[in-house]
């Protein structure tokens, strides 16, 4: 069990990489798809709540330790989506490539309006149609198309660790 | 019939031995001769042209491997080739890059600077922030100013031992006092999101005389930046309806989707950095 905590870290951590330094090339108008976030949803939805919390936090701590102003709203963010699509996906099926792709559409939504309200609006702007048109809408186009080839890799991984627990 | 067979041997000679008693001694060839001549030579180089043909057609079979191997060879040689041309091309910009802010660097010689390379942006596309390759190791500190050649980028907000985190000027977490070229006219720049990868100019006295294509330069007023870093141009000037405030857009000279190469200016001249000497030559 403790190995698949080890590679939980170690996936989070090339994602992470990838996403900040080649994640540039494959960014479109602009706009990063967010592999990270697509990866705790689907690690919520393979998995169980407990893995996607875990996943959330790592992802929220590497990202808030390296490019936040401060630790914390990343942290929020993706622990609760962790966690939430990990129960709301408890008596869901689990082979099923296109939840993920629902799940993510509706995290990114969350996601984007809740970083919105963390960073911007506490700040006073109140002004959201910029960042409705230039961040947030082609956000969540981007990201349920990414999280296809997440899905595939979560599964993949959780398969592999699935096993070695039955064997034991 | 023997008489026929008679008729026709004794008809065959006597045609012969006429034929060759006419063409013995001739200098011309008759016109029967030449006329036979000229279709047994056209004949024979039509047949010299197809037996060429068959065994180019031949040669073609025989030497398709040869040619499909020396093909591939081919291929792989103008693969490495372009390869190799696209690495000199990367060279070249390059060195265009780090020329143009050696140029930057003497401009700048009153301060210490120090050259860097962009290694990772902010995952998200909320801020604009991104890390570059040196940070305590070489002396960087926090508020240090980041430029490129075309202008300026933003400050370094956050020193660790071997990367930095830089805050761009379109991240609008940041503020940079500013002034116009043209008319001294001062205010600050920070993050609009009205249209993308734009900035905001907003007047410290409320009837600024900035117009349209105005350049934007740090002021004189900031204890980060230098004075005189171009920020952008003024692209459009607008008045708040609520507030009645008036703004400007900046288009921002630096591309801030293409950094790659980037140089650190330190204003607070009492503090040194530790390897400057060396600049440009830090990969």
């Amino acid at each position: 069990m403790k190995m698949k905590y080890i590679a939980y870290f170690l996936v989070s951590l090339i994602i992470f990489l990838f996403q900040s330094t080649l994640g540039q090339y494959i960014a479109i108008a602009g706009i990063v798809p967010n592999m990270m976030l697509a990866f705790v949803v689907c690690t919520g939805y393979k998995s169980n709540a407990e893995d996607g919390l875990i996943i959330g936090i790592i992802m929220g701590l590497l990202q808030d330790c390296f490019f936040g102003y401060y630790i914390g709203c990343n942290l929020f963010l993706y622990g609760v989506i962790g966690y939430t699509v990990g129960v709301l996906s408890r008596d869901l099926y689990k082979n099923n490539f296109a939840t993920p792709i629902f799940f993510t559409f509706i995290a990114a939504l969350f996601y984007n309006l809740g970083f919105f309200v963390l960073n911007i609006l506490l700040k006073g702007y109140t002004d959201i149609t910029g960042y409705i048109f230039l961040k947030i809408l082609p956000e969540l186009v981007y990201d349920p198309l990414i999280s296809i080839p997440i899905y595939y890799m979560t599964s993949a991984l959780n398969r592999k660790f699935s096993e070695n627990k039955i064997k034991i | 019939m023997k008489s026929k067979y008679k008729f026709v041997v004794i008809t065959l000679a006597v045609v012969s031995i006429s034929c060759a008693g006419f063409s013995y001694n001739r200098s011309a060839p008759t016109p029967v001769d030449s006329a036979l001549g000229y279709a047994a030579a056209t004949a024979a180089s039509l047949n010299v042209k197809i037996i060429d043909k068959l065994e180019n057609v031949a040669a073609y079979f025989r030497g398709i491997s040869r040619l499909n191997a020396e093909n591939e060879k081919l291929r792989e040689e103008l693969l490495s080739a372009r390869a190799q041309l696209n690495s000199l091309k990367l060279v070249e910009q390059e060195n265009t890059q780090l020329s143009a802010l050696l140029k930057m660097q003497e401009e700048y010689s009153d301060f210490p600077t120090i050259g860097a390379r962009i290694i990772a942006k902010d995952p998200g596309n909320w801020f604009n922030t991104f890390l570059i390759d040196k940070g305590a190791n070489y002396g960087l500190k926090k508020n240090m100013a980041v430029i490129t050649a075309d202008g300026l980028v933003g400050k370094i907000s956050e020193c660790g031992y071997n990367y930095s985190k830089v805050v761009s000027i379109i991240d609008d977490s940041d503020a940079v006092s500013a002034q116009s070229v043209r008319t001294n006219s001062v205010g600050y720049v920070t993050a609009d999101f009205s249209e993308e990868a734009q900035c905001r100019m907003q007047y410290s006295e409320n009837n600024s005389d900035i117009i349209v294509g105005d350049e934007i330069v740090t002021s004189y007023i900031s204890e980060i930046y230098p004075r005189g870093i171009s920020i952008g141009h003024v692209k459009k000037l607008i008045t708040d309806e609520k507030t009645s405030l008036k703004y400007a857009i900046i288009e921002p000279s630096v591309d801030f989707s293409r950094l790659d190469h980037v140089l650190v200016i330190n204003k607070n001249t009492s503090y040194d950095f530790t390897e400057v000497t060396t600049v440009g030559s830090d990969e």
